[in-house]
Order: C-alpha cells, then structure tokens, then sequence
C-alpha cells in the first residue's frame, strides 16, 4: 500500500471544506466540531485516500470516536495507509 | 393485422422505398436459401435498411427469428443466441447452424434481444401481435417517423409494427447515428415525428446548433425507454410547442403499458386499478404495492400472464403517480439515511451550467454509501470550481446526506447503443 503523506491529507481536508465553504486553520490543534468537519465529512475524505491509494482502509471500531482534532484526522489517516 | 409493409416506405439519404419491396428482396437474398428452416434463425443485419426488411420479410413469412445488428454482434450475444437455440445467418449470408440441443423453430414468434441495460442480455419471446401495441389506436395522423433505436429492441419494433400494420406511418433512417446525425436526417429528410430517449434529447440540446433545432418541424414527439423527468418534458415543450408530446412506460416483457399525451410527468392516479380487479381483454391495468409499479397488460410477452412486478419503484404525488427508478438502484443508504437518486439528479439539473447528470451509490467502509455523480457541463472551458459551486447548490436544497460527495466531469454524454444512460 503506498502511504499518503500528512500535507496530502491536509490538502484533501482543506479542499473538501473549502468546496462548503469552510476553512481549516493552520495547525493540529483545531477542534473537528469547531472547523466544522463532520462525519460524513470524514467518510469523503477516507474514500478519497481510498480511491488516491487504491486500497480500501480498515477501521477498528470505536477508534473513530477518539478522533476529536485536525491532527487526529491526519494521525489516523498515515497510520493506516502505512 | 393488415398485411405487412402494405404501403409503408423507408425514407433514407439514397431515397424512398417501399418496404414490402425491401422486404421481398430481403427475403430473396437471406431467407430463400435458408429453405423452412427447422430452427430459429438469427438474422444479423449490416445497417438499418437491412434490419427494417428483415423485420417485414419475417412479419410476411412468419419465421421464428431474432433481429441482431451487426455491431452487437460479440461472444455474449453469440453466446445467448445460441442458448435460445439460434442459427445465425451473417450479413453476408454465411450460416453458423443452431447448436444439436436447439429446439424446433415456433411459427410467428419473434424474439427480442434486449440491450442488457439491467444485466446479460436476453432473448424475450413475443409474436407479432403482441409486438404492435398500437393495433387499438384506431386511425392515426399520418407521419413520417425518424428511427432513433437501435434495430432489435423493443422500441424499434415499436416503430417498426406501427410502420407495417398500421396505415400512413412511414420511417426515417440516417446514415449517421449519433443524435446530430439522426436530427440533421430528420430536418433534410421531412421527419414529422421523432420518437426517442430523454438522454437524446438532452444530449441533443447540449450539442445541437439552435438552427439545427429550428430545422425540426415535428408534430409529434414521443419519449420513452427510460425514466421521464419534467425537466426534460418541459424543454421539449418549449422547444416545439406546436408538437403534441407523448411519454410511453414500456419494457420488453410487459409491452407498453402506459401511454400520457398531457405532457406532464408521471401518470394519472386515477388510472391505478385495485389488486382484485378482474382482469381486462384490452386494457392494460396498473396497481402499486410497496411502492413497486405491477402491470397486467394484454401486450406482455407470451412468456409472461397476469400480474407483472415491473421492479420500478414509483411515488404518488397529488393525482399523479411519478416513476422514480428501478427497484434496486432507487436509493441510496447513506448511514441509514436513504436517499433517491432522481430526487438528487433533479436538484443538480437545475443549476443552468448542468446539461446531463446521474447520480448512484458510492460504497463507503464508513457510512455504507455516498452519494456520486457523474455530470456533464454545458460549456466545460467555463468549469471553474465546478465542483465546490455544485457540491454548495445541492448543499441549500438537499438534507447533508444526500449532497454529492464525489463529482465525475465527462466530456459527453455516456449513450448504449440504444441511446439510454449507461449504467455506471
């Protein structure tokens, strides 16, 4: 599987939000609820990693609920393209 | 029936001829060597002139045939054909004979091969009787009607029986086949009427110059073949408002079972029969149940009787009943919340830079599905950010589940050889 480095999933993430009209701040720290990113949000960007790599990603359930900040997002999506 | 062909002509760029002509050519030059043949026969067909004198020397002769045009012609059609045990004749008169296990040949019956839109294609019987649905229509206006079907399906022979039995119908054909080809053919040729597909038309609106358009001068507009929106309704109507539109809901196993001249969409309520009604010699009778459309029709194929599960989800609205799409593809679950892709094809067909769109299901590990759409955009060099402008159009009009999350940009409109859709 080849991995996708975290400034591509950034630029995934600040695309998906700019196309709704939303901004992600600089930075890891910024609070999912407060950039606006939800989870269907988080669903389109996991089939965009999906569809960039070619692999379908395993998610451990109840992993997803701990994902709170940007850097969370961008965490979770290298350690499972890894 | 009258006899076939009686005073039907073929009108194409080489000129007018009677089909009863072509038919007896045909029948010289393909079937004659053919004897009484003790199978079906396969008559694969070079081009459009061939398949409509095919059509009438089989109507004449009462041969069990199929009608393939060449450009079908593959291992899976090669296949199916030979499962319905076929022979096959080729353009040129060569014979592959029927497989040993064929069995023997039903006088008068014609099969059709469908177009495999839903799946494998497959031979569905009929006779010729149950083929010319219009035979109840009483007399007709006569027209000249531009062929816009692929030869062998059930709307070509829609045309094709109207041609043969009913009186003053002639056809139209035009050597090239893409929708501006069939429109250029249509203007230079006299077409008075033009019976075809939404996505013809909406692909003809997208590519067509306005003169061409304004060449037309038909009276009668008939669409089918696939789900009619009122979008499209409503541009034909303000495109031709001197021609009579008419919608027909028809499928190969169950023949033409609605026909709607008010132009509108959908159906009237009025017409929806209760599920112990007793059934009617000449009427087709229609019934929901679930949501599913159920039809009873005198012209459903001899394969089929009764009460046919036609799998089109449909939707009551005010005093209509509105098609909305096939069983299985008629929503999308984005994590438990369901979505009907017409609902969101609608939305999208509004904003003035969409020409054509579908929408379907995208599987997602996460949520089951999202919603995708493949569009195509009437001028594609002013594209811009097309897809934020209409990921944020269908965001103000639709729930946030059924706002496309994946955009495809085509070039054209993806057409079968029937002028549908293609399926994704």
């Amino acid at each position: 599987m080849s991995a996708v480095d975290r400034t591509a999933v950034r630029r995934m993430m600040e695309e998906l939000l700019k196309r709704q009209g939303k901004s992600l701040p600089s930075g890891d720290a910024a609070l999912l609820r407060d950039v606006g990113f939800r989870s269907l949000d988080f669903a389109e960007l996991a089939l965009r990693v999906e569809m960039q790599t070619g692999n379908a990603l395993q998610f451990e359930t109840g992993v997803l609920r701990s994902i709170q900040t940007v850097g969370d997002v961008l965490d979770f999506m290298e350690r499972v393209t890894a | 029936m009258t006899r076939p062909g009686g005073t039907a002509r073929l009108v194409t760029s080489r000129g007018t001829h009677a089909i009863a002509a072509l038919a007896q050519a045909f029948a010289s030059r393909r079937l004659a060597p053919l004897g009484t043949p003790a199978h079906a026969v396969a008559l694969v067909c070079a081009e459009g002139e061939e398949a409509v004198a095919a059509a009438a020397a089989l109507a004449a002769t009462g041969l069990d045939g199929v009608i393939v045009p060449a450009e079908r012609m593959g291992d899976a059609v090669r296949a199916v054909l030979e499962a319905g045990g076929c022979a096959v004749q080729m353009p040129g008169g060569a014979l592959a004979p029927a497989p040993g296990s064929a069995a023997p040949a039903v006088p008068g019956r014609v099969r059709l091969l469908t177009s495999g839109t839903t799946g494998v294609p497959k031979l569905v019987p009929h006779t010729w009787e149950s083929l010319f649905t219009l035979r109840r229509a009483g007399v007709v206006q006569p027209q000249r009607w531009l062929v816009t079907y692929q030869a062998g399906t059930y709307a070509w022979f829609q045309m094709v029986t109207m041609a043969l039995f009913l009186a003053g119908q002639d056809l139209v054909l035009s050597d090239d086949e893409s929708p501006a080809g069939l429109l250029a053919a249509a203007a230079t040729l006299g077409a008075t009427a033009i019976s075809a597909t939404p996505t013809f038309w909406r692909y003809a609106g997208l590519t067509a110059t306005p003169e061409s358009l304004a060449a037309l001068a038909p009276k009668q507009l008939t669409l089918g073949g696939e789900r009619i929106d009122a979008a499209v309704l409503e541009w034909l109507r303000a495109q031709f408002p001197n021609a009579r539109l008419t919608h027909i809901y028809a499928s190969s196993e169950v023949g033409a079972a609605i026909v709607v001249h008010d132009g509108r969409e959908g159906f009237p309520a009025a017409w929806l029969v209760a599920a112990d009604a007793p059934p009617s010699a000449d009427a087709v009778q229609l019934r929901i149940e679930d949501g599913i459309l159920w039809v009873r029709s005198p012209h459903a194929s001899t394969a089929l009787a009764g009460w046919v599960n036609t799998g089109d989800r449909v939707e009551r609205r005010d005093d209509r009943v509105v098609i909305v799409g096939r069983e299985s593809t008629a929503v999308i679950n984005v994590g438990g919340m369901k979505i009907a892709p017409h609902a969101v094809e609608d939305v999208l067909l509004l904003h003035p830079a969409v020409a054509w769109c579908r929408v379907y299901a995208r599987a997602s590990a996460l949520v089951g599905a999202l919603v995708a759409a493949d569009v195509v955009l009437r001028d594609p060099a002013a594209a811009g950010d097309a897809e934020g402008e209409l990921a944020r159009h269908a965001a103000a009009r639709l729930p946030e589940y059924a706002v496309p999350r994946l955009f495809r940009f085509l070039g054209a409109i993806p057409m079968t050889g029937n002028r549908k859709s293609e399926v994704p």
